[in-house]
C-alpha cells in the first residue's frame, strides 16, 4: 500500500467537469512537483511543520565515517549523501516514486514503498518527517494549498467565457 | 526586536478586523506558519524574503568549500542547518506577531548576512520600515481574509 493523500475537489471543479479537465491538465502535476521541491530543500510540505527535523547525530557520522557513501533502499550504496539539508535522499528512488493521478472528484499523491512509510510517520528509531499530510486534521503546506487554489482559478477561468 | 546582533525579528502588525475573536489565536498561528513557511521556500531558493531577488551567489571558494557538506552548494543559508532550525515566531495576545532569530547565536549569524557585516548582504528579514515581499503580503492579507465573516 503506497503512502498516499487523496483530494476532493469541492465547488465549481465539482460542478465543472471541463474545469476538472483543465485543472488536471494545468495542475495536479505542478502540486506534485512542489511538494517534492519542499522535501528536497529540506521542508516538509505538510503545514505547521516547517524543516524536517535534522538526522540523528549517530546517522550524521554514519555519513561523515562512510564520506556518504550509504545504502539506499533498494539495499545498494550511493555515493553524495550529505547532512544537509535533511532531503530524505539516498538513492532518490523513493522521492521518484511519487505519483500524482486524478481520480474521481479529485486527485491522489502517492509515494512508493515501506521506506516512504517509515519516513513519514516515523518508526521507534527514527523520528517522522512527514512527506504528506495524511494523518486526521493534517493538511498540505500553505504554498501548495496556494497552488491548488491558483490551478483550480486558471482551470475555471479557462472555461468561464468573460464577462 | 528589530535587526539586532542578539536578536533579528520582523514584528508584524495584523489587520485583525471583522476576525470573530475565538478565530483571531488561530488566524495570527496560520500567518505566522506561513511567513516561516515562505521564508524557508525563499532562503531554499537562494532568494530574498524581502525583495524577491537572487543573492549574490557564492564565491568560487566557499562554494568548493559547501560542495563538501551540503548536496545544494548554493546561497540557501543552510550548512549546518542551525540558522534554519532556529527560525520561529510569536503570536503576541495582541495583534501582533513576531517572526525571526531570537537565539542569540543563530541571530548573530542572520544578523551578519541580513546587514552585509562580513559576508555579502543577503536580507534574511526585513527591518522595521520595510515588508516581506509583495507576494507574500498579499498572501497574508488572504489568509486573514479567510477567517471573516462573509459579508453582503
Amino acid at each position: 500500500m503506497p503512502l498516499q493523500i487523496k483530494l476532493q475537489f469541492v465547488h465549481a471543479l465539482t460542478a465543472l467537469p471541463k474545469a476538472r479537465e483543465e485543472f488536471n491538465k494545468l495542475g495536479i502535476k505542478t502540486v506534485g512537483d512542489e511538494v517534492q521541491r519542499q522535501i528536497e530543500s529540506g521542508q516538509s510540505p505538510v503545514a505547521g511543520k516547517g524543516r524536517l527535523e535534522r538526522y540523528q547525530p549517530s546517522y550524521e557520522a554514519r555519513i561523515d565515517a562512510e564520506e556518504g557513501i550509504m545504502k539506499g533502499s533498494d539495499g545498494q550504496l550511493y555515493s553524495g549523501k550529505k547532512k544537509r539539508p535533511v532531503n530524505l535522499s539516498v538513492s532518490g528512488l523513493t522521492l521518484k516514486s511519487q505519483q500524482v493521478k486524478a481520480s474521481g472528484n479529485g486527485f491522489s499523491v502517492s509515494y512508493d514503498g515501506k521506506i516512504a512509510d517509515y519516513l513519514n510517520y516515523g518508526t521507534s528509531r527514527m523520528v517522522a518527517r512527514p512527506m504528506l499530510p495524511t494523518l486526521i486534521g493534517q493538511k498540505f503546506s500553505n504554498t501548495v494549498t496556494r497552488l491548488l487554489k491558483e490551478n483550480a482559478q486558471k482551470a475555471v477561468d479557462t472555461i468561464l467565457p468573460r464577462a | 526586536m528589530g535587526i539586532a546582533k542578539d536578536e533579528v525579528t520582523k514584528l508584524l502588525e495584523l489587520d485583525l478586523t471583522d476576525i470573530p475573536e475565538e478565530d483571531q489565536d488561530r488566524a495570527k498561528r496560520d500567518v505566522l506558519d506561513y511567513i516561516k513557511e515562505q521564508i524557508l521556500a525563499d532562503l531554499s531558493a537562494a532568494k530574498s524574503p524581502v525583495t524577491g531577488k537572487a543573492f549574490v551567489p557564492l564565491s568560487k571558494e566557499y562554494k568548493k568549500f559547501k560542495e563538501t557538506q551540503s548536496s545544494s552548494p548554493t546561497a540557501n543559508m543552510e550548512l549546518t542547518g542551525a540558522m534554519l532550525d532556529a527560525l520561529t515566531g510569536v503570536a503576541y495576545d495582541d495583534n501582533t506577531i513576531e517572526v525571526g532569530w531570537f537565539d542569540p547565536d543563530q541571530a548573530a549569524k542572520a544578523y551578519n548576512h541580513t546587514v552585509g557585516d562580513t559576508v555579502p548582504q543577503r536580507e534574511l528579514i526585513p527591518g522595521p520600515s520595510d515588508d516581506f515581499r509583495a507576494s507574500t503580503m498579499r498572501e497574508i492579507a488572504s489568509i486573514l481574509d479567510n477567517y471573516r465573516a462573509p459579508s453582503n
